[in-house]
């Protein structure tokens, strides 16, 4: 019996299905969502309509998707390189770039780095501004300041620099891929996630843009377009 | 082909173009250990190192390199300091190769003009403390710990043996070495260097710190070592074909 091939994705919140499908808290998930405001304002029910889980049964393969709520570009560039390996000739590979303030940092106590995002834009007299209440706890009680200095100083004001870093790496790969008879896709969550039917438009009164039952519809048929 | 990639122990950095060095060292390619390498496994040889790399650049070229990689080749790469991290340079970046050099190796086509170019941060000066310490942790509350950078070695290592990983499957041996700045200090003083044996301001091998790099990484690939640092070679390699090397 021939095995099947694996449909990979990789990426943010955006191809994690979040809001909809919470397997990418990973072990014990289904006790983890329910801490979750937005899983308490959804419910169960939507798992499968995420647009992932759409095109590995559209094309009738293996599912294994890698992409994480809040995560960093670095980090999703890593996980894609730790599964080069695995991937077989007729696989194919889903990649979604996203938002560039995204950093994993050091933990201060734990020998490893821990993700964090950074909401941050600029306003139009220059100045920067970000969502407070989204930035993590560690980066300490003086993080608006850490986070401006590290903003202007390292990362810089504009993110588009640090985004094209990435998004050329995560190119290089895909593009390799393709030669190797992996059919890849670079999807940047940044330019193309605001065309697509957010969960707020769906359920009025519940603040979220990812993307509604629609909204993974649409975006799975307009993928099928460049997949076939 | 024989891949070299990593920072400036990898790179032609104060190889080529140092007249000082020119001087002290010459006939100075057929004594580095790439070359020598290249000659004992039979191989072309390409350098795609980059002076004062960061490890996330290092990554980068590899992954920009990853399709001309073929089965039978072998990739070495000469992982750097875990302090060195990426930053925006805006237009101050003054290390050696210029803008043009950086673009050129980072990138298939040149960023637009009114993008800064993003790389290790190591040739950005004049810098402040906290900026420094900022860059390193991406914080700078608390102060460089060996744990912030156990951290961020943790992480290097790791996504290092992805690409060993991924080498390994397609029949390319590959070597990674902490032999450029990732080992720190040590070898700088024990591994006949130009500032050891000549007293410059250079820190890079001198003919026979590259004979002695090429030994060790001989070795590593005669016993399909992935990766070999200063720790296990002290440990492991022959005493009687290398320097004594003074630990920490």
């Amino acid at each position: 019996m021939v095995e099947a091939n694996t449909f990979w994705f990789f990426g943010c919140s955006m191809t994690s299905g979040h809001g909809l499908n919470w397997e990418w808290l990973g072990d014990n998930y289904q006790e983890r969502k329910k801490s979750k405001e937005l899983w308490q304002q959804i419910g169960d029910g939507y798992e499968n309509t995420i647009f992932p889980k759409l095109l590995a049964d559209h094309f009738g393969m293996g599912y294994k998707n890698y992409a994480v709520s809040g995560q960093s570009n670095q980090t999703i560039l890593v996980q894609l390189s730790n599964c080069l390996h695995l991937m077989n000739e007729g696989d194919r590979v889903w990649v979604n770039s996203t938002w560039p303030m995204r950093f994993p940092i050091p933990h201060p106590e734990l020998d490893r780095l821990v993700e964090t995002m950074v909401p941050m834009w600029m306003n139009n007299d220059g100045s920067l501004d970000y969502q407070d209440e989204l930035i993590p706890p560690i980066w300490g009680e003086d993080r608006n300041e850490v986070i401006k200095l590290f903003i202007q100083k390292v990362a810089g004001a504009n993110s588009q620099p640090l985004q094209r870093v990435y998004k050329t790496a995560l190119y290089d790969i895909t593009l390799h891929l393709n030669k190797i008879g992996i059919k890849s896709f670079l999807w940047d969550a940044t330019e193309r996630a605001h065309h697509y039917q957010g969960i707020k438009h769906w359920k009025p009164g519940i603040e979220d843009a990812h993307p509604s039952p629609k909204g993974h519809k649409n975006i799975f048929n307009d993928v099928l377009k460049e997949f076939i | 082909m024989l891949w070299v990639f990593g920072d400036s122990f990898a790179g032609s950095h104060c190889r080529l173009d140092d007249e000082s060095r020119r001087e002290k060292e010459y006939p100075y390619l057929e004594y580095t250990w790439q070359y020598l390498l290249a000659q004992k496994y039979k191989q072309d040889f390409k350098i795609k190192g980059l002076g004062g790399a960061c490890n996330e650049d290092a990554f980068k070229i590899i992954t920009k390199y990853l399709h001309l990689i073929k089965p039978g080749d072998i990739v070495l790469t000469i992982l750097s300091s875990p302090n060195r991290q990426l930053e925006v340079t805006e237009d101050k970046h003054s290390f050696s190769g210029g803008l043009q050099h950086y673009s050129s190796i980072l990138y298939n086509e040149p960023p637009p003009e009114v993008h800064p170019l993003v790389t290790s941060h190591l040739g950005n000066r004049g810098v402040d403390e906290d900026t420094e310490a900022c860059r390193i942790m991406r914080m700078y509350k608390y102060n460089i710990t060996p744990k912030v950078r156990d951290a961020w070695l943790y992480w290097t290592l790791d996504y290092w043996q992805s690409f060993v990983n991924y080498f390994t499957s397609i029949g390319v041996r590959c070597v990674g070495s902490g032999f450029g700045a990732l080992s720190g200090d040590v070898h700088y003083d024990d591994w006949m260097t130009l500032h050891e044996s000549y007293s410059c301001d250079c820190k890079h091998f001198t003919r026979e710190g590259h004979k002695y790099n090429f030994i060790v990484l001989d070795h590593a690939l005669q016993n399909n070592l992935n990766y070999i640092d200063l720790k296990y070679i002290l440990q492991n390699y022959p005493k009687d074909k290398l320097p004594a090397l003074k630990t920490p």
